[in-house]
């Protein structure tokens, strides 16, 4: 098996220490960063995105694997940073005011930075001046929000018009997700998608940046 | 038939209830959309529900809250209390915060001291959102199980009996259950993404003996449970697969459940398991339990399982639920009335089903969409579609 596939082997088996030493052999045998990313973790990620998607695993399993896949890519940042090897785009994310739920939104950046995307997570209980100043600052591909309960999802379209008034609304993305949130209401708010769970935020994102 | 009848008929499987009964978790969460003082049983009266009152417990934890009397008011005029329970100091603190109200609990036992805190808000002004888990380091692991160990259920009979009294033939008090350990771990003494990637991962043998002590400590209470008047117990088992796997449950959380349904069954308790996330991974797992029935079902988007699906599922287990709280929020009458009559068409009959909310009825109910579902019910069996909609 080649050095590539044994780290997609070991994020696949949530073997952190595994996908760390290979990781850190493949740079030793001459591999680049962005090789290691693209060829190794990328198609792993992409695996259990799947799996994910078919029912065959669950949250502790993408958990699990993404704390794997965090191993390798502790030793690999650095480097593709220095050698100014760019994201596929960057999601600016987080609650909306009020909501203090944050593992559906901590599983999406989960799943985005596995899949090759800088992810500014802004955390909890965000208002829409956060996300305004978040994706001025990072100049953001796509936002995405997230809301748990009836009595915050509905802070979603004020952000939606905050976006607006600061006139960033056209550059942006804007993507939903949460337990009360669906597609009619990403449409009726006037949000470009919405994302049932983390794998499909992830293909909702692609699909968005072509 | 009143609604005692109606709700043991179906609960107790012992022959057919006049209607499909109605009942939906109303707790602090609605009540708090209720004029101040009303009473929860006029509560469930104002949306025509059989009364199914939750969360009226048969016994004290003695690590919960301070016994001596005064202090649950010494707490509320001051903002802490502290007091002492096997050898262990338990401080409560309630603080001012930027965006509600936080909580903070600590223990302290022999050379350490454990605390959690939560932030009581407006969205949430019942159940605190977690800030700061119990658990944070191994250490923490073998300190909460010296807690855990020494944790005790001392029963509250009498405060059970006068509640079920006062509800009467309109319906049943039912008894909180203590949730299985790798749930209560998940949702507040550790949260899920460092259950997994921290404890489950690293340090398994350490988190199995802590699960151990609490399944122990747990059937103490329920020996409670088992002794007490009250005849329906709900485990707030909360399961869902947006935090637990099917392997996961079956390994740790379905042995749980089924020795809690056990102890009950000894005394001829029916034990109901609150589970109110996404259950089609699930269903197997949940098939194969000993509890006698699932309530506050969710169908999407909250959960994923309509109820006629449940009931399919799960043959030899009364479902509850239904009602999702968006509908309950958004939905216009005519959309609650034509869901009302899919359940119960789908749903091929009135045994072993009991509509109710999926999950707590949110704050942002509105109270016409309750009325309908209770209204519809009632005429369901008796009378054609047009003669419903001209009562309505």
């Amino acid at each position: 098996m080649s050095l590539l596939k044994e780290i997609g082997e070991s994020v696949l088996a949530y073997q952190p220490k595994k996908a760390e030493e290979h990781t850190q052999r493949a740079l030793d045998e001459g591999k680049t960063a962005a090789e290691v990313l693209n060829e190794g973790l990328i198609p792993a990620m992409d695996t259990v995105g799947k799996k994910y998607e078919a029912g065959e695993i669950y949250v502790p399993e993408m958990l699990m694997a993404a704390k794997a896949m965090k191993a390798a890519m502790a030793i690999l940042r650095p480097i593709l940073a220095e050698a100014g090897v760019e994201a596929k785009g960057t999601v600016v994310i987080g609650t909306v005011e009020g909501d203090l739920h944050d593992i559906g939104q901590n599983l999406v950046s989960i799943m985005l930075e596995g899949a090759g995307y800088d992810v500014v997570n802004l955390g909890i209980d965000n208002t829409k001046d956060v996300f305004v100043d978040a994706v001025k600052t990072s100049n953001a591909d796509v936002v995405a929000l997230s809301a748990l309960l009836t009595t915050t999802m509905i802070q979603m379209p004020d952000v939606v018009e905050g976006l607006k008034a600061a006139g960033l609304r056209d550059g942006v993305k804007m993507i939903i997700g949460g337990a009360p949130v669906t597609e009619e209401y990403a449409q009726q708010i006037g949000a470009d998608g919405y994302a049932k769970d983390a794998a499909a935020a992830v293909t909702l994102v692609r699909k968005l940046l072509g | 038939m009143q609604a005692r009848e109606r709700l043991m008929r179906v609960l107790r499987r012992d022959g057919t209830p006049d209607h499909v009964p109605w009942a939906p978790l109303i707790d602090g969460y609605y009540m708090s959309s209720r004029p101040a003082g009303t009473d929860i049983l006029d509560a469930f009266r104002e949306i025509d529900a059989d009364i199914m009152e939750r969360h009226v417990w048969t016994y004290h934890v003695n690590m919960n809250l301070p016994r001596d009397p005064g202090s649950i008011e010494r707490f509320q005029t001051k903002g802490s209390v502290t007091f002492e329970e096997e050898g262990i100091v338990i401080t409560l603190r309630m603080e001012p915060h930027a965006k509600g109200r936080l909580l903070t609990k600590s223990y302290r036992i022999p050379g350490r001291t454990l605390t959690e805190s939560g932030l009581f808000t407006e969205q949430s002004p019942f159940l605190p959102f977690p800030v700061e888990p119990l658990i944070r380091t191994v250490e923490d692991i073998e300190a909460y199980e010296y807690v855990v160990k020494r944790r005790k259920f001392l029963p509250i009979y009498d405060s059970f009996v006068r509640e079920d009294a006062r509800i009467g033939d309109e319906g049943i008090a039912t008894d909180s259950g203590l949730t299985a350990p790798i749930q209560e771990l998940l949702q507040h003494t550790i949260g899920i993404e460092a259950f997994y990637t921290t404890f489950y991962m690293d340090y398994l043998p350490e988190i199995e003996s802590l699960m151990q002590a609490m399944h122990e400590s747990n059937l103490r209470g329920y020996e409670m449970m088992a002794a007490s008047p009250a005849e329906v117990v709900i485990g707030y088992e909360n399961t869902s697969t947006s935090y637990i796997s099917p392997g996961i449950h079956r390994s740790y959380a379905s042995p749980c459940i089924n020795d809690y349904a056990d102890l009950l069954h000894e005394s001829g308790k029916i034990f109901l398991t609150h589970r109110c996330g996404l259950l089609k991974g699930l269903v197997d797992e949940i098939r194969e339990e000993r509890d006698d029935g699932v309530v506050d079902i969710s169908p999407e988007p909250t959960g994923d399982l309509p109820m006629w699906e449940a009931k399919e599922a799960w043959p030899d287990k009364v479902v509850l639920g239904g009602f999702d709280a968006t509908f309950l929020t958004n939905w216009e009458t005519k959309q609650i009335r034509d869901y009302t009559r899919e359940i119960l068409t789908r749903s091929g009959g009135s045994e072993r089903l009991i509509l109710g909310s999926a999950d707590a009825v949110p704050k942002t109910a509105q109270v016409g969409n309750l009325k309908t579902v209770g209204k519809f019910v009632r005429s369901w069996e008796f009378q054609s579609d047009a003669a419903i909609e001209g009562r309505e």
